[in-house]
């Protein structure tokens, strides 16, 4: 017999991402919290380590307006535009 | 996995549990992401938990911090 | 692939990873296109445009959702209200991805209004969310396997439920309006009469609403407000929407005692509080993370009166349900093709 895929669908081609800014200095890092409980403290805990161990000085912080809630393409475009490197709170 | 498609290296700390979901929404987007994986949960620790795993994804994120500088991206 | 019967193709599509854990009928090509011919009418300027399915971001085809369909127990006449089902998934507000990947136990709730209803033979009576039609069976079916095949919410990776619920196996059930003494609820959502409308929302299993005792609308809305007033609920922190699913004879009474739909809103809005002291401290605490404060002495359960739907359904007796939604979410009602 035949069957049709249930599965079958096509993939979607992804944008074009944007690319950073020039001008941002390579060691600028942000944190990006998932706002999940927790989350903030341990991105928080992390951020210290990097100043106090790493040199990382202006480590800047975001968050998703809620944790059921996707990140917003602005934010994310906001961010690239300012920091090189960033600590993701992404999975619980 | 969108802020390192937007050209930020992005470090994504994700716990044991979750990690067959980040694993399978990266295959999805075609990206392999930086992930620090440390023990779950994240939520409702007490003071000495929360230092454990903020210690583990610390050495997390210095181990992939370490790789970048191998490879000069840095 | 060789012949099998129904024992051989379960056992084969099991191992596929497709499906939900029931037997399911073979999505045969005859049988596909059998299912696609029930659009005739509609095809193809009536099928809504779909985007791709989180988590896969697979963009799904008119026949692979038809397979979908097929394997549920769907009949031809199903799918168009299928496929306006996923139609609403798709639209920003419901946050289809959230909803799929969360650890909360919600299920894409499929609620149809309208004329469909007749045409489906779809149950608003007794047992509504229960067992034993097949058009409430199969329609919320098709929509959690059209998720589940093609946009890979499966659970333990991408599907992320803490404990799930029944409800992800299908939740699909239809609106009372023959024993409603208000305007049916696609009307109040500015829909015709004679439009069937479908509205989903990401929600919990329907909890129940025992009162037997209450002899006045008041005091049904007394009860109503205590159910819903739970600090264990999405919605005290996440916010969204409810659904008040009121059985008919708790409908009548509130409508005897002059309650409008308005009004009904207005006072659980007003009631539905949770005291302060049945939230722990730290619960106080991560509330306020999320920006939500306490209204006086009791947190309320969303934003407004605007997020507390009401409708009837259901047979006799002295019953009606709460549906707290994951909470960040909307009720999105979508026209089904072809009235």
């Amino acid at each position: 017999m035949r069957i049709v895929d249930p599965t079958f669908g096509t993939p979607v081609e992804e944008d074009t991402p944007t690319v950073v800014a020039a001008d941002v200095p390579a060691r600028s890092l942000c944190l990006f919290s998932n706002s999940k409980p927790g989350a903030n403290e341990l991105l928080r805990g992390v951020a210290g380590h990097l100043e106090a161990e790493r040199g990382f000085a202006g480590i800047g912080f975001s968050s998703k307006p809620n944790a059921a809630a996707g990140a917003a393409p602005d934010v994310l475009d906001h961010l690239a535009a300012q920091y090189r490197m960033a600590v993701v709170a992404i999975g619980d | 996995m969108e802020l390192e498609r937007r050209g930020v290296v992005a470090f994504l700390v994700v716990t044991r549990t979750f990690l067959p979901l980040v694993a399978a929404q990266a295959k999805a987007r075609r990206v392999e992401p930086r992930l620090v994986v440390v023990d779950h949960p994240v939520g409702g620790l007490n003071e000495a938990e929360l230092v454990d795993r903020i210690d583990a994804a610390y050495a997390g994120v210095v181990r992939e911090l370490d790789k970048l500088d191998e490879v000069g991206e840095s | 692939m060789p012949d099998l019967g129904p024992a051989e193709w379960f056992t084969w599509a099991e191992e596929q990873g497709w499906g939900d854990g029931l037997p399911t009928v073979a999505p045969t090509e005859d049988l596909v296109e059998a299912m696609l011919a029930g659009l005739a009418g509609g095809v193809p300027d009536d099928v809504p445009e779909l985007g791709p399915l989180p988590p896969s971001r697979l963009v799904p085809g008119l026949r692979a959702i038809a397979a979908n369909a097929v394997m549920a127990g769907c009949r031809p006449v199903d799918l168009p209200v299928v496929l306006a089902a996923l139609q609403g998934l798709q639209h920003e507000a419901y946050n289809l991805h959230g909803s799929l990947a969360t650890t909360h136990p919600c299920a894409p709730m499929v609620l149809v209004s309208g004329p469909a209803r007749g045409r489906l033979g779809m149950n608003s009576g007794v047992n509504c969310f229960g067992q034993g039609t097949r058009a409430n069976a199969v329609v919320g079916r098709a929509v959690s396997l059209t998720l589940l095949n093609i946009g890979g919410a499966r659970p333990g990776t991408m599907d992320r439920s803490t404990q799930g619920s029944p409800a992800k196996y299908t939740f699909c059930f239809a609106e009372n309006t023959d024993d409603s003494p208000w305007e049916p609820f696609s009307v109040r959502r500015g829909f015709a009469a004679d439009d069937s409308v479908v509205t989903v929302m990401a929600a919990e299993p329907p909890h129940n609403i025992n009162d037997h005792g209450s002899t006045t609308g008041e005091e049904i809305l007394t009860t109503v407000a205590g159910t819903m007033a739970q600090s264990g609920s999405n919605n005290v922190y996440v916010r969204g929407p409810h659904l008040l699913v009121l059985g008919p004879e708790h409908a009548a009474t509130l409508h005897r005692d002059g309650w409008t739909v308005e009004a009904i809103r207005h006072h659980l809005w007003e009631r539905a509080r949770i005291p302060l002291d049945r939230v722990s401290e730290s619960n106080h605490r991560q509330f306020a993370d999320w920006g939500i404060k306490p209204d006086g002495d009791a947190y309320t359960v969303s934003t407004g009166p605007d997020q507390l739907h009401v409708l009837v359904a259901g047979g006799p007796g002295k019953h009606s349900a709460w549906i707290p939604s994951f909470g960040s979410t909307e009720a999105v009602s979508v026209r089904v093709p072809g009235g």
